[in-house]
């Protein structure tokens, strides 16, 4: 693992939360649910992660009788995303020079 | 995916691509269900105007001329109902940008189509079916080809542009005959596309 990489998205589920909620504008919970494929009580709290970090937004309403949490990115999350991107990409361009 | 709740030290690098490569062909998926809504509305614009342009040419059973009357106004207004239904149900969970750039398109084409009504007829004081047909096709052609870039989806770019030149020659043409070239167009453009983008999707 490199140091610099962010610590709050170098992690399986929030990253994979802010790869979909990156092209999307905002997306609900339980579509998160399926994308993640990982259990409520764990995408919650990456959630909540994320959110104490300001990379992303969360709203609660309701809708009928049920609990309705919908996601979407920040602008920080966005930045944040992009940095840990090139630095996954320095990371592999390094190996395959030192491959070669 | 496995559950994982915070760590970072058993997830590496190669995980992280992995990780984003999974979720980038999840919206990839996505955008090629869609295609679910290029073929409808390619098959509702253009079934109606071939078949204008066919009962012209075919002499068909009065009950047959009958019942065609009526699929001029509800295919258009059951592909409405389909898309209500789909992007309602089937997108209900999720909102993308490329969604709401495609509904302000479309929603734009219909304004601009009574705007062009308009103008015609403030132009020229009356109702000439002949001129307004290719002024609608080029607005088509145009949001066709828009829909394409905002899907980065060749084949509906390359609609969107035969569209228009099939709209130049359409001018050229009696109106009956115009109804040919418009229902080619929507099959080449939308139609055809929404086919391959669709069959895509598992793959």
């Amino acid at each position: 693992m490199f140091k610099d990489l962010d610590p709050i998205l170098h992690s399986q589920v929030r990253l994979a939360v802010m790869s979909v909620l990156l092209s999307v504008k905002t997306a609900q919970f339980s579509y998160l649910l399926e994308a993640t494929k990982t259990t409520r009580g764990n995408l919650s709290f990456q959630l909540n992660k994320l959110n104490e970090a300001e990379y992303i937004e969360i709203r609660k309403s309701v809708k009928g009788n049920y609990p309705l949490t919908t996601c979407n990115i920040t602008q920080k999350g966005v930045e944040a995303y992009e940095i840990y991107i090139n630095s996954i990409s320095e990371y592999f361009r390094i190996s395959k020079n030192q491959v070669e | 995916m496995e559950p994982t709740n915070s760590s970072s030290e058993s997830f590496d690098e190669n995980q992280s691509l992995l990780v984003i490569r999974e979720m980038i062909q999840l919206s990839k998926k996505k955008i090629r269900n869609d295609g679910i809504l290029l073929i409808v509305w390619g098959y509702a614009a253009s079934l109606p105007s071939l078949i204008s342009y066919f009962k012209e040419i075919l002499f068909l059973p009065n009950r047959i001329m009958f019942l065609l009357k009526f699929v001029d106004p509800v295919l258009p207004l059951l592909a409405l109902a389909f898309t209500i239904y789909y992007i309602l149900n089937e997108r209900k969970k999720v909102t993308t940008y490329i969604g709401a750039s495609l509904r302000y398109v479309w929603i734009s084409l219909f304004g601009c189509m009574v705007l062009t009504n308009l103008i015609l007829n403030n132009v020229t004081h009356e109702v000439n079916f002949t001129l307004q047909h290719p002024l609608f096709m080029v607005l088509t052609a145009f949001a066709i080809l828009v829909t394409g870039v905002i899907l980065r989806y060749k084949p509906v770019i390359l609609g969107g542009v035969v569209f228009g030149i099939l709209a130049y020659f359409a001018s050229l043409l009696p109106l009956h005959d115009q109804f040919l070239l418009d229902g080619i167009g929507w099959l080449l453009a939308l139609a055809i596309p929404g086919h391959i983008l669709y069959f895509k999707r598992d793959k």
